[in-house]
């Protein structure tokens, strides 16, 4: 199948196109077209390099093997988050011209992501994702939305100072590199330490590395449904997608930046299911589970970092786990905007999945990132594996737990088909992609052995579960506040601030500095 | 005879500008028809001809006018590459700017005054740019003070008066450092023309007497760092900010600030050259101060509340890169200082014709009033963002593209703290823009607003001029790479001109 | 027939003289188009003799056909046809000027014009003149035309202005007159040329040369001499002011100049330099100073004068500099040009204000009425050429003195220049700021704006824009100056 390389600019444009319209007069043609617009991703799949030398400074679109493998996941969570929210409820909330605007752009950004083929043109799109998501964030326009949109926007802006200092330290010897050299040139920077640095420090907020994850629990329990689905399902990838295009994975072996990263990123999984599971909104709960699965993630690039020899494997194992987080999250969190009494059962296989339960895609993934955990690091990590994975289950448990009844009221059809859509492909697609990239890791997973190692851990987790209901009301839960740290962290700074105030108040007024009379 | 003319082209330029002066003099206040007949006149056909010079230029003819003022000294206008990227810059935004002021002062008194002297300015800061030597670039220099300070009076309240009088110390002062080090170094070594890379004249000079030489070089940067509001310099321009906003877009992206950058390219680049003003050891410190300058803008940027005096410490900040981008030296950062030129200008004009359009449309002249301003105003508020944006450095806006070859020309030279300073900026931008984006668009309005008039949200004289100059940010950065650009003119300008650095 | 060809020159001198005696007998009715007449003919022979000296050299004219010592010789060298052509300029507007402002004013009008007529033949006698003699009678024509100018309005404070400057010119007459006495004894000539070839460095000479430069000092309110000229500058009627300041005093300071280069070229010592260029300097510093300190608007510019005319002396430490001298020549005389025209713009844009308004104090000045309008602007390009900012005359005639003294290394007087400048700007914006100020609440204060005739409102304005003229290129001018000027500064 061959497509004009120009077609690449549709999924960028189409977004935005119709968010024009939607500003405009057009409005029902514009939401047709925002709802189809992600679906253009596919012809991406398709179609060649398009070199557009006179754009920005000198742009190049193509899609590369994580791109396409992502196009899995954005495709489907993309169309099916726009179909609810232009379809779903809120049809009265006087703010949705704006949300869908917000949605159009953050789709048109994220797109933008996937197809970039040169150094500018990531950028560009990264940091122009970073701006759109605010909108989303504080769409609600409480209090509460404001000082989320507030810690998000600051840290990302702080994150992206880092990106920017590490864009013009590439750009200062290679240019507006393609990205295909990047990693190439990265490895052969002259301060390749900072340089690897930067990047990984600039894109860890994104990828909601312990402790940069703050912004995202404050984030989504605030952002409306569809915006919530964009941020966790695709837009946390982002930051994958850029350290694989960016770090010199299989170039040069950075084995302390790498181990730190591989650290942080398991240390991330462990703490974000403790901390999850102590809080009491659902998609605060689901927040926690994305830090934690994107913990995962990181750590897989780490492991890549560590040793160049097992990038392959590990791009391949990474390009799964996060087709299926996507699909599986964006159920989620779609499946959270259902109001419908039994909205539990929307919820109950992707939940399954993330856990990680026997033929379910997250088996899958989970499969991929053991076998390079082994590869690289021996069998040290084989426990800890197990204990993330049983946490996760924890986790999961405690989301169906509170998320399972909905208040009640009717769905819209288009959404409930959503969602059922999204857990549909679910199902599916992890396996598509994971034949093209792992055969023998989708092999292994559906032995007897791994089927067995798989329903261990969940099933100890299901048991602490079942332990923690039957212990429900009789041992206090800890209180631990929505974006852990960043709470405290804030009251502090007011405190200080205050604090300092009255200090200098009591300075002037001191007799020793007062004028000699 | 025709060839003869076409030579001629800058005398012409120049004498449209002054004319369109006298003209709108002489109409007197009543005629308000015929004024803006002229003013548009004069605007536009300056805009065409300094374009036909362009594409000349482009072509490779060479325009150049001078005559003999004083014996061996000359008034010389010749246009190069460097002189036009300015000088299109100038007569673009005249004509821009021409309209919106015709709009924005509806009803005002003395407008006869306003206009006359809006177009002398016009004719020096073309003078500026198109000043083939020191003494020229001097005599252009000193007419824009003179040009400017009826503009920055224009209201004629006390507040306007002591801004006038805060500008005049600061100008003249700079003036007059100016005068004694372009005088010093004519007796010295004599006229010369501009030399890319540097008077050999004035090398050998510097060779002799270094200390004489690093003393002239200390006056005339002194002297233009005033008006390119170079720390600890910078004082006039927040004070200026009573003007109407027409003049504070002239004052802060067209003629004022960028005759005082446009003039360190000229003295660095062009009489003393890089490589010597290096050995004199005043880069380093030109450099240092431009860094200091920026961040202390944007630092004194976030405490403001009226969003005029943002704006003008916003532009202490930016028009700082210019002079930190010849200062660091290297062909790409002179690049990105070129480029920020016309980047910075055009970003600069956006922003205060929004202002002008909210103090105008909505009586809304602080930050804090400006709640929900985007729904009211939806086409300006747009325009500002872009413009907000790309004051930022977020790609694709133009912006982004002069930071870009500020860091990476800096980092090829070595002084990596520069993108430490980019880095810096880019995040003090953030925070005093973004609060303003959040503002006009999230929040929602508490007062009440007068109503619209027509179907437009304000006069389309005002309207007009800023979605234009919105739009050329973003063509500007997204259409960088192509050949006619700025970024494209600047690099044509140094590859061309610069060799050596 | 060379003597006949240099007929305008003493043509020059005798058509002003020959219109005031008609004026006088024709009665105030006639003065004005009478006046009109002789000032364009005497135009005329002046671009005669300017357009003789400058494509012949130096001219020469013996009245009556007897030559020195025994006749009067006129002569003009490129430094007199410069001096003639802008008293010529400046007589011209303050003729066309005086017109319109003494129209209906009888009694002054009948004694405006003579006295006019014959201050301006006084002045071009002053410059044609070539021995000591004849300049003393000039000189005291002229001072004998100006003290009844000032004291025309009849108030108490012109009347005392009159009387101060009347004694102090008497004063400096006197030591003028012992001075050329004692050269005379010396050496038997009063010719200016012969006088410089004979007269040696001696004491004697000496002596002469410090009564004769006291003298003309006072004349040219140097300080610490300048005390006359402020009252006396702003009582006087507009037209009077402009003639006084722009041409008066300026031919004080034209002939120190003269004498110290041509008479006693021997005597121009360092120290002596110094002492002159130092009193000059402190006339620049000191006027400045005390036109910042007025309250109105006439003796802001009156002291403007005391300021300005102290930059030509500059030039004096900076002639015997060879690498300055030529520079810092040119640039004086293209000094007082410059400040003749834009002096005279300046005073006659005040009157227009005192005219229409009935007063020019500063703090009434605000919010000017439109009809204003061409003379504040006036006045705003004449106040540039002041503060020597281009492109005008004055800014090219500060440039030559700044490049001659950073050329002859005496930077002290540079930083002057630039200083005294800044003033001239701190000083002139006071006025033009006051005069951008919106008008108070309640309107302009005083009695509602008296409408200007054309005349008034152009004539300043014209003058101004003749400084800019000149300011697009001072090479025409600065060649004629070349002609006949000392080999030391050519």
């Amino acid at each position: 199948m061959s497509v004009p390389a120009p077609l690449l600019l549709l999924p960028v444009l189409a977004p935005l196109a119709a968010a024009a319209l939607l500003a405009g007069r057009a409005r029902p043609l514009g939401a047709a077209l925002l709802v189809a617009a992600p679906l253009t991703g596919v012809l991406a799949l398709g179609a060649e390099a398009l070199g557009l030398p006179w754009l920005l400074l000198g742009t190049r679109l193509e899609l590369d093997a994580l791109g396409r493998a992502l196009l899995a996941p954005t495709v489907p969570v993309a169309t099916a988050a726009l179909l609810a929210a232009v379809a779903g409820g809120g049809r009265a909330d006087p703010r949705r011209a704006g949300l869908l605007a917000a949605l159009a752009a953050v789709m048109a950004a994220f797109m933008g992501v996937l197809l970039a083929a040169d150094l500018a043109s990531l950028y560009l799109a990264y940091s122009a994702m970073t701006l759109a998501a605010y909108p989303l964030v504080v769409h609600a326009r409480t209090p509460e939305a404001f000082r989320a949109g507030r810690v998000y926007l600051t840290m990302a802006l702080l994150a992206e100072a880092a990106v920017l200092a590490a864009v013009l330290l590439i750009a200062a010897e290679a240019g507006n590199v393609a990205l295909a050299e990047a990693p190439a040139a990265v490895a052969g920077h002259e301060q390749r330490r900072l340089l690897v640095g930067l990047i990984l420090l600039g894109f860890a907020v994104k990828a909601g590395v312990v402790p940069l994850h703050a912004w995202l629990a404050l984030a989504h329990p605030v952002a409306p449904v569809p915006g919530s689905a964009l941020l966790s399902a695709l837009l946390v990838k982002a930051a994958l997608v850029a350290w694989w295009r960016l770090l010199p994975l299989g170039e040069a072996a950075l084995p302390t930046l790498g181990a730190a990263l591989a650290a942080a990123g398991l240390l991330s999984s462990l703490y974000a299911s403790l901390v999850g599971v102590t809080q009491r909104r659902p998609k605060t709960v689901l927040a926690y589970s994305t830090v934690s699965q994107m913990g995962l993630m990181a750590a897989l690039t780490g492991l890549a970092l560590l040793r160049p020899a097992a990038a392959p494997a590990a791009g391949a194992a990474l390009a799964v786990f996060a087709v299926h987080h996507g699909l599986a999250k964006g159920a989620l969190f779609l499946g959270c905007g259902l109001h419908g009494r039994r909205r539990g059962w929307y919820l109950l296989l992707p939940a399954l999945a993330l856990a990680g339960a026997p033929v379910t895609s997250g088996a899958l993934a989970k499969v991929g990132l053991k076998q390079v955990g082994a590869d690289v690091a021996g069998a040290a990590l084989g426990p800890l594996l197990l204990a993330v994975s049983a946490l996760t289950t924890l986790l999961l448990a405690r989301f169906l737990a509170l998320a399972w009844r909905g208040e009640g009221g009717r769905d819209p059809l288009p959404q409930r088909l959503a969602v059922l859509a999204l857990v549909a492909l679910g199902l599916v697609l992890p396996w598509g992609v994971g034949w093209r990239l792992m055969p023998s890791g989708v092999a292994y997973a559906l032995q007897p052995s791994a089927l067995l190692d798989a329903l261990l851990p969940v099933l100890a987790g299901a048991a602490a579960a079942a332990g923690a209901l039957a212990l429900q009301g009789r041992v206090a839960m800890p209180r631990v506040p929505e974006g852990d740290w960043i709470k405290p962290a804030l009251l502090a700074g007011m405190r200080l601030r205050r604090a300092a105030r009255r200090a200098g108040r009591r300075l002037r007024r001191s007799p020793a500095l007062s004028a000699p009379r | 005879m025709m060839a003869a003319a076409y030579g001629l082209l800058p005398l012409a330029a120049l004498l449209i500008a002054v004319a369109t002066a006298a003209i709108v003099f002489a109409l007197g206040d009543a005629r308000r028809r015929q004024r803006t007949f002229w003013n548009l006149f004069g605007a536009g056909a300056k805009l065409v001809l300094v374009l036909v010079m362009a594409y000349g230029v482009l072509q490779g003819d060479t325009f150049e006018v001078a005559w003999p003022v004083l014996p061996g000294i000359t008034l010389r206008l010749a246009a190069d590459r460097l002189a036009l990227l300015f000088a299109v810059l100038s007569a673009g935004l005249w004509l821009v700017t021409t309209v919106y002021a015709i709009a924005y002062l509806e009803g005002s008194g003395q407008r006869a005054r306003f206009f006359g002297f809006f177009s002398l300015c016009v004719a020096a800061t073309f003078g500026i740019a198109l000043a083939g030597n020191p003494f020229t670039f001097l005599c252009f220099y000193e007419l824009l003070t003179l040009a400017t300070y009826p503009l920055v009076v224009h209201r004629g309240h006390p507040a306007a008066l002591a801004a006038g009088r805060t500008y005049l110390i600061h100008t003249l002062g700079g003036g007059a450092a100016l005068l004694a080090g372009t005088a010093a170094l004519y007796a010295a070594v004599g006229e010369h023309p501009y030399t890319p890379g540097g008077m050999p004249a004035v090398a050998e000079w510097a060779a002799q007497a270094p200390a004489a030489a690093t003393a002239v070089l200390g006056l005339l940067l002194g002297g233009v760092a005033v008006k390119a509001a170079l720390f600890p310099l910078q004082g006039w321009l927040p004070a200026a900010m009573v003007a109407p906003a027409p003049v504070s877009a002239l004052l802060h992206a067209v003629a004022v600030v960028k005759a005082g950058a446009f003039g360190v390219v000229r003295i660095v680049e062009d009489v003393y050259g890089h490589a010597l003003a290096a050995e004199l050891h005043v880069t380093p410190v030109l450099s240092a101060l431009a860094a200091v300058t920026v961040v202390y803008g944007s630092v004194r940027a976030l405490a403001q509340v009226d969003l005029k005096r943002r704006l003008a410490f916003s532009t202490v900040s930016q028009v700082s890169f210019i002079t930190l981008g010849v200062a660091v030296g290297g062909q790409l950062a002179l690049v990105g200082g070129l480029a920020h030129l016309i980047h910075q200008g055009l970003m600069k004009v956006t922003l205060f014709f929004c202002a002008g359009n909210y103090a105008e449309t909505l009586g809304e002249h602080r930050i804090d009033a400006l709640d929900g301003a985007g729904r009211r105003m939806p086409a300006t508020s747009a325009a500002f963002t872009v413009a907000a944006l790309g004051m930022m450095g977020a790609p694709p806006l133009a912006g982004f593209i002069s930071k870009w070859y500020l860091g990476i020309g800096a980092l090829g030279q070595g002084q990596g703290w520069v993108v430490g300073v980019l880095v810096a900026s880019t995040l003090l931008n953030a925070a005093y823009f973004l609060p303003i984006l959040r503002r006009l668009w999230l929040l929602s309005a508490t007062r009440d607003w007068p109503a619209r008039a027509g179907r437009a949200e304000t006069h389309r004289g005002l309207l007009y001029p800023p979605l234009l100059t919105a739009a050329a940010v973003l063509l500007a950065g997204l259409l960088a790479a192509a050949p006619l650009s700025p970024l494209g003119w600047a690099v044509r300008i140094v590859e061309q001109g610069y060799p050596g650095l | 027939m060379a003597e006949l060809g240099a007929l305008s020159l003493p043509l020059a001198f005798f058509l002003p003289l020959l219109t005031a005696l008609a004026a006088f007998l024709l009665g105030a009715r006639q003065a004005p188009w009478l006046a009109g007449i002789g000032a364009l003919a005497t135009v005329a022979a002046v671009a005669d003799a300017v357009r003789r000296v400058a494509a012949h050299g130096p001219q020469a004219y013996h009245l009556g056909g007897w030559a020195p010592p025994l006749g009067v010789e006129l002569y003009a060298d490129g430094l007199a046809a410069l001096m003639l052509a802008m008293t010529a300029a400046v007589a011209l507007a303050v003729t066309a000027y005086a017109g319109a402002y003494l129209h209906g004013q009888g009694q002054a009008a009948e004694r405006f014009w003579p006295l006019w007529l014959v201050q301006w033949a006084a002045l071009n006698g002053t410059f044609l003149s070539a021995d000591l003699f004849n300049l003393y009678v000039m000189l005291e024509l002229v001072t004998l035309t100006a003290v009844p100018l000032v004291a025309m309005a009849g108030d108490r404070a012109s009347l005392g202005a009159a009387m101060r400057y009347l004694l102090l010119a008497l004063i400096a007459s006197l030591a003028y007159l012992l001075g050329v006495a004692l050269l005379y004894g010396g050496t038997g000539t009063l010719h200016l040329r012969e006088v410089g070839e004979l007269a040696g460095a001696g004491g004697p000479t000496a002596v002469a040369a410090a009564l004769v430069t006291a003298g003309l000092l006072l004349k040219a309110a140097i300080f610490p001499l300048h005390a006359w000229l402020a009252p006396a500058h702003s009582s006087a009627p507009a037209p009077a002011s402009a003639a006084l300041s722009a041409l008066v005093a300026q031919a004080g300071v034209y002939l120190v100049l003269r004498l110290w280069l041509w008479a006693f070229p021997a005597l121009l010592s360092p120290v002596v330099g110094w002492g002159l260029g130092g009193l000059g300097a402190a006339s620049v510093l000191y006027g400045s100073l005390q036109a910042l300190r007025q309250s109105r608007l006439k003796p802001v510019i009156a002291y403007s004068t005391v300021a300005q005319l102290g930059y030509p002396l500059l030039l004096l430490p900076l002639a015997a500099v060879p690498a300055a001298a030529s520079q810092a020549w040119q640039g004086a005389a293209y000094f007082i040009v410059a400040h003749g025209l834009a002096k005279a713009g300046a005073f006659l844009a005040a009157g227009n204000v005192y005219y229409s308004l009935g007063h020019d104090r500063l703090a009434g000045l605000r919010g000017l009425a439109p009809e204003l309008s061409a003379s504040v602007l006036a006045l705003g390009l004449a106040w540039v050429s002041l503060m020597g900012l281009p492109p005008t005359a004055g800014f090219l005639a500060k440039w030559q003195l700044l490049s001659g003294a950073l050329a002859g290394g005496q930077w002290p007087w540079a930083v002057v220049v630039v200083l005294g400048g800044l003033l001239a700007a701190g000083y002139g914006f006071r006025v033009l700021a006051t005069a951008h100020a919106a008008a108070p609440p309640g309107g302009p204060v005083g009695r509602p704006a008296r409408r200007l005739p054309w005349r008034m409102a152009a004539t300043p304005l014209l003058l101004a824009l003749a400084v800019y003229l000149l300011g697009v290129s001072a090479v025409p001018a600065l060649r004629l100056l070349g002609q006949g000027a000392p080999e030391a500064l050519g």
